[in-house]
C-alpha cells in the first residue's frame, strides 16, 4: 500500500508540471471534446447516423440543419462522425489495455521468475518484432472477416511484446532492492511480492507507454477500416469513412476530408498528451529535453 | 425566338460537324491505343475467366467467331461458315492463308505458317485438357475432314455452343509447335496466335504492349495496343482524364459515366450487355427455407429507390433473372410477382413467428434476436445493398451487409454458409441455368435449390436449338422459380466502356475485345 | 563477427519456419477457398478443377501440405499460385523491385527530411526552425498514411496535375522518369518516419551536445559546425541507426498500403491480392520474403554498428 501511495501523493506537483506544457493542455481540451462528442453522441446529434436520404445526397455544410452536410447516401456527416469516435476511441482504448494488461503480466514473469519463462517470452518478443506486423494484422484480418471484436483483440495481441519489454527491465532493476528481498525473507507469496509490490512500481512508464501507444492502435484500426477489414457496413467508422469516400473523390471531397481529419486530429491530441505524460513522470528525461 | 432558332442552329452545325469527323473522315493509320485494365498477372489460357486477360488473348488470337456487337449473334471470323448437317454436328470450314504470328522464338521471320484444320482441332483439344475457367459442353468427338475443314460432335444437341460468350467464343487457336517449343508456362509468357496484334512485351500486373500484325487479312490501323494496369477504377478514370490511357472497357464506377457523358472530350459507349444483380436465399436454413418469410421480406424492400439512387440510369429494374441481352427466356411479365408493400410483409411475418419481444426496436424470431446478414463481394451492388439493408433496418430488421473477400465469400456460398447473400451472374446466356438448377448444387446454385419441376424444364431447354421453343421453357421456369422467391431479382446493369473523342469505332468488350475486325475496326484521329 | 553473423541467422530460421506455419494454419482454417471460387463461376469445367486441385496437391490434409511445402521450401521451391497457376518464385521475382524502390526512396526521403530538421532544431533550440521541426515532426506521426496519400492526390495530382498519381511507367522509363512517378508515394510512405526521426535526431543531438566531450570541443575554439557535425551528430547517429532498422518494419508494412492507394505493382498488392483470393502457396511466399526482408535489413543494422562504433563487439 505504501509504494502506491508515492506514485499519487506528488500528485499536485505533477499536475503543476503538466499544466506548463501548453500542447499537452491543447491535446487534452481536443480529446475531451472528442470524448464529449463520442459520449453525447445521442443527445448531441440531430440526425439518426444511419438514416438515409437519397434525395438529399452531398448536401454541403450547414444547409439544411446538417452541420457539415450529407453523404453519397443523404446522411448526416456530423452524425456518422460523431458516433465514428466513439468507435475509435473505443478500439484505441480496448486495444492499449488488452496489449498493456498481457504484456505487463508477461514481462513480470519473465522478470520475476527469469530462467526458461524469460528465456521463452524473451523469444515470443523477438518474433513479435522480427516481423512486420501490420502485413500480419492484414492477412489474419483478412482471414478473421471484418468486426471490431477482431480488430482489437488482434491489434492487442501485436501490441504486447512493448509493454512486456518494459516491464521486465524495470522488474530486473527492483528485483534484488531490499524492500524487496526484505518482503520474500519474511514469507510473502511470489503473487503477493509480484502484484503488491513490484507492480505498483511499473505503473508509470506503463501509463506513459499506453498514452503514447493509443494513438498507434487508432492509426492501425483506421487502416484496416480503409482497407475493407475493420467494421461492417453501414456502421460509420472514420477509416471506412474515408474509403466510402475515395469513390466520390473527383465529384465531391468533401467525404474523405472531414472523417480523415477526425482521425488526425484525434491522434495529435493524444501524441500531445502522451509527451507532456512523459515530460511529467520521467523529469530525468525531461530536464534533458528542455 | 431568335435565340432558340440560333440555338438550333448550332447544334445542327454542331452535329454535322460531328457526323463528318465520324463518317466522313478516313481512318487514319498509326498510334498507340492505350487501355485501361485492371488486372493482368498471367496470359495462361483458360486459368480465369477475368476480364481483362481474355480481352487481351482475343487480340492476340484468332476465334472462330466473334459476337456480332449489335445483337451478340455470331458471325464469322477465322471461320468462314458452318453448318449443322444434323444437332449433334458441328461443321466449321476456315479461312485459307491466315498465317500465325512471326519474328518470335518459335517462328523465325519469314515463316509462312498457314492456320489450317489440324491446329483448330488442336486448340479445341489443348481447351478441353486445360481450360478450368471455361467449358465446352460434352463434346465427343472433333476432327480435321480436311485441311480447312473441322467437324465437331456433341453428346446432346448443344444450342449455347455458339451462342454463349464463354465457350466455343472463348476459343484461341494455337500453334502446336509453340506448345511444344516453349510449354504452357512459356507459352504464357510469349503467346504466338493469328490475330490482328502480335506480342511485344509484358510486365506481370503493370503493362502488355501488342503490335501490328502486318499480315493480317483485314487492314490493321493501329501501330500498336498497350494494356495499362490501373486496379483502381477511380485511378482508371482519373488516369483517362489526364489522358495517360484512351479507353476504359468496363467503366466500374458507373457515378462516373455521368460526368464523363457531360465531358465533351469522351464517349461513352453503352455495350449491349451487363451483369444481372440480385438477392438470394439459401433455401435450406430457418427461416428462409420457408417461402412465405422469403416473399414477406421481399414485400419490405423498395428496390426501385435503392437502385435509381446507385446506377439513375444506368440500369433496369429486374423481375426476373434472364437478362434483356439474352435472346431467350427475358420476361417482363413477371412484374405481377413483386410488390412493395411492408404492412403485408410484415403482417406474414408476425404470423410467421416473427415479434420485438426484447424490446430492442428490431423483431425476434420465436424469441430469439433475428438478424439479416447479407453476404457479398466488393462492387457497386454495396451501396445499393446498404440502402435495401438500411430500409429493412427502418422496418425492424436487423439488417447488414458483409462484404467478404471474393474467395470467402465464394467459399460460404457454394458450402451454404448463408442466409441471405448477394446473387450475381455476369448474365451470360446460361446464367440462369446455373443458378437454378438441381444439378449445379455444389457450383453456381448456392441456393440449394432443387426443384424437379424446374429442373424438367431446364433440361428439356438443353435438347432445344430453336430459341422461341428454348424461351417458352425458361420463361415457364423462370416463373415457378421466383413465385417460390428463391431470389429477389434486384435490377440489371448497363455496361460501359468510356473512350477520348479521338478513338473512333470502338466497342465495348463482350465475350472478347474486338479492335479488328468486319463488325468494326479502331483507329486514332489526330 | 563471423560467429555472431552465423548464430544471428540460424536463430532467424525457426522464426521464419513459426511465422509460415502460423500463416499457413491460420488460412487453412479460415473461412474461403480458392478452388471454391473457381467453382463458382457459372462457366467452370468442373473436371479440370478437381485434376488441378489434385496436381496441386490441395487434396491433402493440412498438415500433409505444410510438411510438402517446406520440403519444397528447402529445396527452393516455393510452389505455384493456385490462382494464376505460375510459380509463385517468378511472380514474387517481378514484383519486389518496385517495392525496394519505393521504400528504399521512402527512406531516403524521410532521412533528408528528419536529419537536417533535427540537427537544426537541436542547435537553434527554442527558434523557429526548433518549432517548426516539432510541429512536422508531430503532424507526420499523427497523420493516416492513406488520409495523407489521398490528400496528395486530390491536390498534387488532380487540383494542380503536377505529378503522376498512381503506378510505374512500364516502357522507356528513364531513371529521372521513374523518380517522377515515386514522389507522391515516398513522401506518404516515408512522413510517418521522417516524423519519428526528426524527433529522435533532436533529442539525441541535443543530449550529446549536452555532454563533456562537445563542451571541450567548443571550448578548444571548435566551430558550431564543427562540434555538430564532427563530435555530437557521429555520437547521435547510433540510436537513430536502430531506431530507423525498427522502423523499417512498419514501413514495409505501410507499402501495402501505399501501393494500394497508388497502384504500384509491388509485393504489397501482390500479397493484398493473394489474401483476398485465399491463394495459400502465394500467401505463404509473400509473407515470407516481407519477413526475410525484414530480418536482413536488422542485421544490415547490426552489421553497420561494428563499423560505425568500434567499441562494439559481437563475440
Amino acid at each position: 500500500m505504501k509504494k502506491r501511495k508515492t506514485i499519487f501523493s506528488g500528485a499536485p506537483r505533477l499536475l503543476k508540471v503538466f499544466a506548463r506544457h501548453r500542447l499537452g493542455i491543447v491535446g487534452l481540451i481536443a480529446l475531451s471534446a472528442f470524448i464529449v462528442i463520442a459520449v453525447l453522441a445521442p443527445v448531441l446529434v440531430r440526425f439518426d447516423p444511419y438514416t438515409m436520404d437519397l434525395e438529399h445526397a452531398f448536401v454541403p455544410a450547414g444547409s439544411g440543419g446538417h452541420l457539415l452536410g450529407t453523404d453519397n447516401f443523404g446522411r448526416d456527416t456530423f452524425s456518422r462522425l460523431a458516433y465514428g469516435a466513439r468507435i475509435s476511441l473505443l478500439i484505441g482504448i480496448v486495444v492499449v489495455t488488452l496489449a498493456a494488461v498481457v504484456g505487463t503480466i508477461l514481462g513480470l514473469l519473465s522478470g520475476y521468475y527469469g530462467g526458461w519463462v524469460d528465456f521463452t517470452v524473451m523469444r515470443l518478443v523477438e518474433v513479435f518484432y522480427s516481423f512486420p506486423f501490420l502485413i500480419l494484422v492484414i492477412a489474419v484480418m483478412a482471414i478473421l472477416g471484418p468486426s471490431i471484436f477482431n480488430v482489437m483483440w488482434v491489434l492487442g495481441l501485436v501490441h504486447w511484446p512493448s509493454y512486456a519489454r518494459l516491464v521486465r527491465g524495470q522488474v530486473l532493476s527492483l528485483r534484488n532492492i531490499e524492500f524487496i528481498q526484505a518482503a520474500k525473507t519474511t514469507g510473502c507469496s511470489d503473487s503477493r511480492i509480484i502484484f503488491r509490490h513490484i507492480m505498483p512500481n511499473t505503473i508509470t512508464p506503463i501509463i506513459v507507454q499506453a498514452t503514447l501507444g493509443i494513438p498507434g492502435a487508432i492509426l492501425s484500426s483506421a487502416a484496416l477500416g480503409f482497407l475493407g477489414f475493420g467494421v461492417q457496413q453501414p456502421t460509420p467508422e472514420w477509416g471506412s469513412m474515408v474509403n466510402e469516400g475515395k469513390d466520390y473523390i473527383l465529384l465531391n471531397s468533401d467525404m474523405i476530408l472531414w472523417p480523415g481529419l477526425c482521425i488526425f486530429l484525434v491522434v495529435l491530441s493524444f501524441n500531445f498528451i502522451g509527451d507532456a505524460l512523459r515530460d511529467t513522470l520521467d523529469p530525468r528525461l525531461s530536464k534533458q529535453l528542455k | 425566338m431568335f435565340r432558340k432558332t440560333f440555338t438550333v442552329f448550332v447544334f445542327v452545325v454542331l452535329l454535322l460537324g460531328g457526323l463528318t469527323t465520324i463518317f466522313a473522315a478516313t481512318p487514319r493509320s498509326g498510334g498507340t491505343l492505350k487501355v485501361a485494365a485492371s488486372s493482368l498477372q498471367s496470359l495462361q489460357l483458360y486459368k480465369t475467366a477475368a476480364n481483362d486477360i481474355t480481352d487481351s488473348q482475343s487480340v492476340i488470337f484468332d476465334t472462330l467467331f466473334i459476337l456480332s456487337k449489335d445483337d451478340f449473334k455470331p458471325i464469322p471470323s477465322l471461320a468462314e461458315g458452318w453448318t449443322n448437317p444434323d444437332p449433334l454436328t458441328w461443321v466449321f470450314s476456315i479461312k485459307k492463308g491466315v498465317l500465325f504470328h512471326d519474328d518470335n522464338p518459335v517462328f523465325p521471320k519469314g515463316t509462312r505458317r498457314e492456320v489450317t484444320a489440324d491446329d483448330v482441332v488442336y486448340s479445341i483439344e489443348f481447351m478441353q485438357k486445360t481450360s478450368t475457367a471455361y467449358t465446352l459442353g460434352p463434346i465427343t468427338g472433333v476432327k480435321a475432314l480436311d485441311r480447312y475443314t473441322v467437324e465437331i460432335t456433341t453428346k446432346t444437341p448443344q444450342p449455347f455452343l455458339v451462342n454463349d460468350p464463354n465457350r466455343l467464343c472463348r476459343m484461341c487457336v494455337i500453334p502446336k509447335e509453340a506448345i511444344d517449343k516453349l510449354g504452357e508456362d512459356g507459352f504464357a509468357k510469349y503467346p504466338i496466335g493469328s490475330g490482328a496484334y502480335k506480342f511485344k512485351s509484358f510486365s506481370p500486373d503493370s503493362g502488355l504492349l501488342l503490335v501490328k500484325n502486318a499480315f493480317y487479312r483485314l487492314p490493321v490501323y493501329l501501330d500498336a495496343v498497350e494494356f495499362v494496369v490501373i486496379p483502381d477504377p477511380l485511378a482508371q478514370s482519373i488516369a483517362l482524364q489526364s489522358g495517360e490511357i484512351d479507353v476504359i472497357k468496363h467503366l466500374f464506377n458507373l457515378e462516373m459515366a455521368d460526368s464523363f457523358e457531360k465531358n465533351p472530350k469522351f464517349n461513352v459507349v453503352k455495350s449491349g450487355g451487363g451483369s444481372y444483380r440480385g438477392l438470394g436465399f439459401n433455401t435450406t436454413v430457418e427461416p428462409y427455407n420457408n417461402p412465405a418469410v422469403r416473399k414477406a421480406l421481399s414485400m419490405l424492400l423498395d428496390i426501385d429507390t435503392a437502385y435509381k439512387a446507385i446506377i439513375g440510369d444506368h440500369g433496369e429494374r429486374a423481375y426476373g433473372q434472364v437478362p434483356p441481352w439474352v435472346p431467350f427466356g427475358y420476361d417482363t411479365s413477371l412484374k405481377d410477382l413483386w410488390s412493395y408493400d411492408p404492412p403485408q410483409g410484415l403482417k406474414i411475418l408476425a404470423a410467421n413467428g416473427f415479434k420485438d419481444q426484447d424490446g430492442d426496436g428490431f423483431l425476434d424470431l420465436n424469441g430469439k434476436p433475428f438478424k439479416i446478414e447479407i453476404k457479398t463481394l466488393a462492387g457497386s451492388q454495396v451501396k445499393a445493398l446498404t440502402i435495401l439493408a438500411t430500409q429493412l433496418r427502418e422496418k425492424g430488421i436487423n439488417a447488414s451487409v458483409l462484404t467478404q473477400d471474393t474467395a470467402v465469400w465464394a467459399d460460404d456460398l457454394l458450402k451454404g454458409n448463408t442466409t441471405v447473400f448477394f446473387d450475381y451472374s455476369f448474365a451470360g446466356t446460361t446464367g440462369f441455368h446455373s443458378l437454378f438448377h438441381g444439378s449445379m448444387i455444389g457450383a453456381a446454385n448456392t441456393h440449394f435449390y432443387n426443384n424437379p419441376e424446374v429442373n424438367k424444364l431446364l433440361d428439356e431447354a438443353l435438347t432445344k436449338v430453336k430459341f422461341d421453343e428454348l424461351s417458352s421453357l425458361w420463361k415457364k421456369a423462370q416463373r415457378l422459380v421466383f413465385k417460390d422467391t428463391v431470389g429477389i431479382p434486384l435490377y440489371f446493369e448497363y455496361s460501359y466502356a468510356v473512350a477520348s473523342k479521338k478513338v473512333v469505332d470502338f466497342v465495348p468488350p463482350w465475350g472478347g475485345l474486338t479492335l479488328v475486325s468486319t463488325e468494326n475496326n479502331v483507329w486514332l484521329n489526330k | 563477427m563471423g560467429k555472431y553473423l552465423a548464430r544471428r541467422i540460424l536463430t532467424t530460421i525457426p522464426v521464419l519456419v513459426g511465422i509460415s506455419f502460423i500463416v499457413f494454419a491460420l488460412v487453412s482454417f479460415a473461412p474461403g477457398d480458392s478452388i471454391s471460387l473457381m467453382l463458382s463461376n457459372e462457366t467452370v469445367n468442373v473436371e479440370n478443377v478437381a485434376k488441378l486441385k489434385a496436381e496441386l496437391g490441395l487434396d491433402r490434409p493440412w498438415y500433409v501440405q505444410y510438411v510438402s511445402y517446406i520440403g519444397k521450401l528447402v529445396k527452393g521451391d516455393m510452389g505455384r499460385s493456385v490462382q494464376f497457376n505460375r510459380p509463385v518464385a517468378e511472380m514474387i521475382g517481378e514484383k519486389i523491385g518496385n517495392t525496394f524502390k519505393l521504400t528504399i526512396f521512402s527512406c531516403l526521403v524521410s532521412l533528408c527530411i528528419a536529419i537536417p530538421l533535427g540537427v537544426l532544431a537541436a542547435a537553434r533550440r527554442r527558434s523557429i526552425f526548433d518549432y517548426s521541426a516539432t510541429a512536422i515532426a508531430l503532424v507526420g506521426v499523427s497523420m493516416p498514411s492513406f488520409y495523407l496519400g489521398l490528400l496528395l492526390i486530390l491536390f498534387f495530382g488532380l487540383r494542380m496535375g503536377w505529378l503522376p498519381i498512381r503506378g510505374l511507367p512500364t516502357y522507356d522509363s528513364t531513371f529521372l522518369k521513374q523518380i517522377r512517378y515515386l514522389i507522391l508515394p515516398s513522401i506518404t510512405l516515408g512522413s510517418s518516419m521522417a516524423g519519428i526521426l526528426t524527433r529522435l535526431t533532436r533529442a539525441t543531438m541535443i543530449e550529446a551536445l549536452g555532454q563533456d566531450f562537445a563542451r571541450t570541443a567548443r571550448a578548444k575554439g571548435q566551430s558550431e559546425m564543427g562540434v555538430l557535425f564532427k563530435h555530437a551528430f557521429p555520437n547521435a547517429f547510433l540510436p537513430i541507426l536502430t531506431t530507423f532498422g525498427m522502423q523499417f518494419g512498419s514501413l514495409l508494412g505501410g507499402a501495402v498500403i501505399i501501393e494500394t492507394i497508388f497502384s504500384l505493382p509491388g509485393l504489397g498488392m501482390l500479397a493484398m491480392n493473394a489474401v483476398k483470393f485465399r491463394d495459400l502457396p502465394l500467401i505463404q511466399g509473400t509473407v515470407l520474403v516481407f519477413a526475410i526482408c525484414f530480418v536482413a535489413v536488422m542485421l544490415i543494422v547490426d552489421i553497420l554498428y561494428v563499423f560505425i562504433d568500434p567499441r562494439i563487439r559481437y563475440d
